[in-house]
């Protein structure tokens, strides 16, 4: 009896300890991590040292303006990573310009994740705003679909192509006129024919 | 001393079932962890393999592929589960997969989420077909209710399309109609080919309705596309039946309905028009045919691609499209845009279609009264073509 009991407390010991080890393990491990991060400052934090911005790249965005996209240019803080440049591309595309109101832009589209394959496939996850604030026709569809591709490949030329994903997710379509389903390239590259040009309609 | 060894012996009987039990779940849980999927669909000159696994072993995965092999290392071991009778020769080692391909003259891999997944696709050299396809090309990992174009082409339909001419400029025989067309000469221009004949009739349409559901498409104020859409195709139905034509909507009640099903819905009835209705956020009409060109060279879209089914109705389409907008002109005196662009609803329709996008912008107020002067124009547009 007495022997039984003894065996019930070492085992517990071990099991005890085991998981101590491990919690500790799991601890350190993570505090690591994150002090590794901070310890590393990112090459956006090194630009912007001081409150000064020291380097800039001007970036190339391609917005949707009435049947057509208009290029504008936007300087921003030196991003060395591919990665990073694409994230801060993604983040400017997506900010509602000043008058809004004309906007085809779907408001608050978050930027979820970002990764490229071996295809040079940029992959880009956006939130659900990206369906759920798109209420337009064709042509917007098309344009903003047209615009974000040509505002990626534009800024970053090993760009070969580009995947947009929704919460994670291959969708169908973003406002029920066009393919969502593959990369971009090929949707947007067919021009929209027009018996009078469309720059030129009223 | 002896104390000690009788607690070693006591000890041993609870730990070793215990370590046997951690080893043995551990084992297990890996096994199912580290198993991926291979399997595969072929369609003419076209393979296409999907290995797939865990999110993370997938991602982590790096493809290196030539014409002679593909090489996908994982991040661990994995076991891979191979669809029987798979086509090429296979080798295996610990996180080493390689598929020993043959015959191939094009190759292209893509990672895809949902399920995680490894796509490769493979376009073999042409060669003369010694047996009909079997098996539809199939996205393995795609949602079930999301079809490849090319996996739901009706039967009928392909034995229909083979004797066709492939030529544009070679309008086919409308379903239904048995009546032989006379081919109309390269070089027509679409006006010429536009003048109705007397042989060509209506007798079949499909209309659809845009968006649904939770998909409202363009939103004014207390005006949503989903629902004025619907109201107007269920009109046009009416007026058009009354006419002795033979109308099928893609939806008669609010319902969400992908790109795919309405596609697949009006293939299956073969209609000599297809007509899908929307608005447009610009304060004029738009009336949509597909383009005559292929919009790229990628093989994996491609396989997609139906423009070449909608080719051989493409002079129809415009015809259709330049009737409709002289009506429109006529009755609304408004600019009414005529626009070409590689849509999904009208580049894989094995059939004359056209997309008419109604002004929803500005003072455009759909009352009663407004309802029926688009519904007049359309049937005075439609007639004109019948």
């Amino acid at each position: 009896m007495n022997n039984r009991r003894t065996v019930i407390w070492v085992v517990a010991s071990i099991l005890l300890l085991a998981l101590a080890a491990g919690g500790g393990y799991y601890f350190v491990h993570n505090f690591k991590i994150t002090k590794q991060q901070k310890a590393a400052p990112s090459p956006e934090s090194a630009d912007t040292m001081l409150g000064q911005p020291v380097d800039t790249i001007t970036l190339r965005l391609h917005y949707p303006s009435g049947n057509r996209l208009e290029i504008t240019e936007k300087p921003i803080p030196r991003r060395i990573r591919t990665s990073a440049i694409a994230e801060a591309i993604i983040e400017e595309y997506f900010k509602l310009p000043v008058n809004a109101a004309d906007s085809i832009i779907p408001a608050q589209v978050k930027l979820l994740g970002l990764y490229r394959d071996g295809m040079q496939i940029l992959y880009i996850d956006l939130s659900d705003e990206l369906r759920r604030n798109f209420h337009s026709d064709a042509l917007s569809e098309y344009l903003l679909l047209k615009g974000l591709y040509e505002t990626i490949v534009s800024n970053i030329p090993d760009i070969q192509d580009v995947k947009v994903l929704v919460e994670g997710k291959e969708i169908e379509t973003l406002g029920g006129h066009l393919l969502l389903r593959y990369p971009l390239k090929n949707t947007v590259s067919a021009e929209v024919r027009a018996e009078v040009p469309l720059a030129d309609e009223q | 001393m002896e104390h000690i060894w009788r607690m070693y012996s006591t000890m041993k009987k609870w730990l070793l079932p215990l370590v046997f039990l951690c080893l043995f779940s551990s084992a297990l849980a890996a096994a199912k962890m580290t198993e991926v999927s291979l399997r595969y669909g072929r369609q003419e000159n076209t393979i296409r393999i999907v290995l797939e696994g865990q999110d993370e072993l997938i991602r982590n995965a790096n493809t290196i592929t030539s014409l002679s092999s593909v090489r996908i290392d994982f991040p661990e071991a994995v076991e891979i589960k191979k669809q029987k009778d798979f086509l090429f020769e296979t080798v295996q080692k610990d996180r080493f997969f390689v598929i020993n391909l043959r015959d191939v003259v094009d190759i292209k891999t893509y990672k895809l989420s949902s399920p995680p997944r490894i796509v490769i696709d493979l376009k073999s050299a042409p060669k003369p077909v010694k047996e009909p396809l079997k098996e539809p090309l199939k996205e393995l990992g795609v949602k079930p209710n999301i079809k490849a174009p090319l996996e739901t082409q009706p039967p009928a339909q392909k034995s229909q399309k083979d004797p066709l001419p492939t030529d544009a400029a070679k309008a086919p025989v409308p379903a239904g109609q048995t009546a032989p067309q006379k081919p109309q000469q390269p070089g027509q221009t679409p006006a010429a080919s536009s003048a109705p004949e007397k042989t060509r009739r209506l007798k079949l349409l499909v209309i659809d309705p845009g968006h649904g559901g939770y998909d409202q498409g363009i939103v004014l104020q207390d005006t949503r596309e989903k629902d004025l859409s619907l109201a107007l195709a269920k009109d046009l139905n009416t007026v058009l039946a009354k006419k002795g034509l033979t109308v099928f909507l893609t939806r008669k009640t609010d319902q969400p309905l992908s790109l795919q099903e309405r596609t697949n819905f009006a293939s299956s009835k073969k209609p000599d028009l297809f007509i899908s209705l929307h608005a447009s956020k610009e304060d004029r009409w738009n009336i949509y045919t597909a383009t005559a060109d292929e919009p790229g060279t990628d093989t994996a879209v491609k396989m997609y691609s139906s423009t070449s089914k909608q080719g051989k109705y493409l002079e129809k389409s415009r015809a259709i499209a330049k009737v409709l907008a002289t009506a429109i002109r006529k009755e609304f005196r408004g600019t009414v845009a005529l626009r070409e662009l590689a849509l999904p609803l009208l580049t894989s329709l094995d059939a004359p279609a056209v997309i008419i996008e109604y002004p929803l912008a500005g003072n455009s107020s759909y009352d009663q009264k407004m309802r029926e002067r688009v519904i007049k124009t359309l049937l005075s547009g439609v007639t004109a073509y019948e």
